[in-house]
């Protein structure tokens, strides 16, 4: 007789000795003191302890009021749009052209920046130009002129500031709100706070189109959350996701038939085990597994789309398909359950010759981001989705370089954290408006200033979410989002007409 | 998750059967396979680690490269110690992974299903392009169905909640 079958006998029958090692903890010294202590941490508001994560972290949970939005897609213009060209009209630049700062300006604070000494810079008008656009009269520059179609649906932030100058931190604070590393980003909050509602696919999906991402991965992990939290990578070569095909051959069927065999052992194994909820967990974990095999090759499949779909995403165009299919995935995924879905585009940072590289980059994105908005509203999923537009700062209204440095450019932008426009679209906002307002030369906010951690509140507010209320308990207090910031909170003010 | 050309393999073949905590950690590159079973976040301290059983973790142990490539090489060793005798080999891999030997129940379990794999094998055209490329010299005269048939059964093994949760 084996081990295993002696044990068996010797650990079956009733009372106290029936027990195993294992069972008799678990009943008799986690039972009681666990639950006893899920009791207290609760009392104290650590309910992340008190929640058994084996069971199911991501399942659906209810926000902390009506949500406006369900799900967020997150256009991160990686590298940093210039302000002064896309969303925010300064006519004094142009008129300055060439000419220092204003010393009104200049003699404010002390301005950091990665390359340039601001007194010692000439101003640079953009070569775009502004008109106004749809009922409202939103003024938006020509580089995007597919996107000002829907004017009347965006709400343009022109006062959002914060103080990370370069682009692995800029990137890491606007995901996170933490410039440091290990800091949720917003996605993983997002999930951690409502769950998914996706069975077959992960709640936060991140698409990257041409570069990668300055701050890597971090940028959209989990930080001190649980891994299930952090967004996962589409991938553009081989399988999409990573592991969603099997690394050696199957024959036809037999997956399932392994996975059938694995599964008449682990029911087994689990009838003698009954205590440890993990191990239910993993056989749940693996047939979901399974099903996300088949529901990733069909998400990014889009052969089914219309014709007249694809060609609104840019798809027939060679500049704007990377970028189009991604959007076109992201409405995919928003159809299928996915809560957060950020699309990276590099190649903003322009510290040369800016005008034609956001020429170029704004035709990679323009037609594709208007097609989104359009196909969404089309679909009536605009009222749903929050999409987001801007980068991890914005740029200067200068010419980058010091003077007499080998670095300057007479056409280029640095980075410019003081100052710089995002807008928001859906999600429940009543568009057509623009909230705050930088200095005459758009250098830094001024007027309504929207710090990321406004922004975040703002986000996780469309999305039912008090962000004071959405804490986990780590190193000695309740983490926000928003740390101890978000207190100008847009929400109320994007959803009135 | 992390494209696989962020993770070249290292040079030295040697090196390739560390144990993972001898692993040279960069701060802001977590291991894929260790970020997946929840590693904590190496940028800060942790106070408490996290445990989590989700679908990207099994993903991981039924499809990844590394567990698929120990799954053959397992039917390999059982190969070279049981020969033709199905029956033994069984009741090897259930000593060498789970230090028990199977019951009768679940010995006979085993057996049906890799007759059944096996069959599937055998009906699958290109069976006789796989197996015959990993499998070593010493085993050329093996069935390659009997032998994909087996590596499924290794890669089942790893997955077995008896093998992967320590009792």
């Amino acid at each position: 007789m084996s081990d295993y079958r002696l044990n068996d006998l010797v650990c079956t029958g009733e009372g106290p000795w029936g027990h195993s090692r294992r069972q008799f903890l678990a009943r008799f010294g986690g039972g009681f003191g666990a639950l006893a202590a899920v009791h207290l941490l609760n009392q104290e508001g650590f309910t992340t302890f008190g929640q058994p994560l084996s069971v199911n972290p991501t399942a659906p949970k209810s926000p902390h009021f009506p949500a406006k939005a369900k799900a967020v897609i997150h256009l991160f213009m990686h590298g940093g749009p210039s302000q002064v060209d896309t969303f925010d009209p300064k006519p004094l630049l142009s008129r300055l052209h060439g000419q220092p700062a204003p010393p009104s300006i200049l003699k404010e604070q002390k301005t950091f920046l990665q390359f340039t000494k601001l007194s010692e810079a000439p101003l640079l008008a953009p070569r775009a130009t502004f008109r106004k656009y749809g009922n409202s009269g939103l003024e938006i520059s020509n580089l995007f002129e597919n996107v000002a179609q829907s004017a009347d649906d965006l709400a343009v932030i022109r006062s959002c500031y914060h103080d990370a100058f370069t682009h692995g931190p800029g990137v890491q604070l606007i995901n996170s709100g933490v410039f440091r590393l290990g800091h949720p980003s917003m996605g993983a909050w997002v999930v951690y706070g409502l769950g998914s509602e996706s069975e077959n696919l992960p709640a936060y999906m991140v698409m990257v189109t041409d570069g990668s991402i300055s701050a890597g991965a971090p940028g959209y992990g989990a930080g001190f959350l649980p891994a299930i939290y952090q967004g996962t990578l589409l991938r553009k070569k081989g399988t999409p996701i990573l592991n969603a095909r099997a690394a050696t051959e199957f024959a036809p069927g037999e997956q399932r038939e392994v996975l059938d065999l694995l599964n008449w052992h682990n029911q087994k194994h689990l009838a003698d085990h009954r205590d440890n909820s993990e191990l239910a967990a993993r056989i749940s974990s693996h047939e979901l597994a399974f099903r996300m095999q088949t529901a990733v090759p069909e998400l990014t499949d889009v052969s089914g789309e219309s014709e007249s779909t694809k060609k609104l995403y840019g798809l027939d165009n060679e500049a704007t398909e990377p970028f189009g299919r991604n959007c076109l995935l992201a409405r995919r995924m928003v159809e299928r359950g996915v809560r957060f879905i950020q699309i990276y585009k590099d190649g903003w940072d322009a510290h040369a010759n800016c005008d034609e590289n956001h020429a170029k980059n704004a035709r990679a994105v323009d037609k594709p981001i208007a097609g989104l908005l359009t196909d969404l509203k089309q679909r009536g999923m605009l009222e749903s989705t929050l999409v987001i537009w801007g980068g991890e700062f914005g740029r200067t209204p200068v010419t980058d370089g010091q003077a007499n440095s080998e670095i300057r450019t007479n056409d280029g932008r640095d980075h410019n954290p003081y100052g710089f426009s995002m807008w928001m679209a859906g999600g429940g906002i009543r568009g057509g408006k623009a909230i705050g307002a930088t200095d005459d030369i758009g250098l830094r906010a001024v007027e309504d200033k929207v710090h990321v951690h406004d922004l975040h509140a703002t986000i996780l507010s469309l999305l039912g979410l008090d962000h004071t209320q959405l804490t986990y308990f780590f190193q000695g207090r309740n983490q926000r989002l928003t740390d101890v910031g978000g207190d100008n909170n847009l929400a109320s003010r994007l959803i009135r007409a | 998750m992390l494209e696989k050309s962020q993770w070249p393999d290292s040079l030295d073949p040697q090196e390739h059967t560390r144990r993972g905590v001898y692993v040279y950690v960069k701060r802001s590159f977590t291991l894929p396979m260790f970020k997946t079973f929840d590693a904590p976040d190496s940028s800060l301290s942790c106070e408490r680690r996290q445990s989590t059983t989700v679908a990207p973790q099994s993903l991981a142990l039924l499809n990844s490269e590394f567990v698929h490539r120990q799954a053959r090489a397992f039917a390999v060793r059982l190969l070279q110690e049981t020969g033709d005798d199905l029956s033994g080999g069984v009741e090897r891999a259930w000593l060498l992974a789970l230090s028990r030997s199977p019951t009768e129940e679940e010995k006979r379990k085993n057996l049906e299903y890799l007759g059944k794999l096996e069959q599937r094998w055998v009906a699958h055209e290109g069976q006789k392009e796989t197996a015959t490329k990993w499998l070593p010299d010493s085993l050329k005269g093996v069935s390659p169905a009997r032998a994909e048939a087996l590596a499924k059964l290794c890669l089942a093994i790893f997955n077995l909640n008896e093998f992967l949760y320590v009792d």
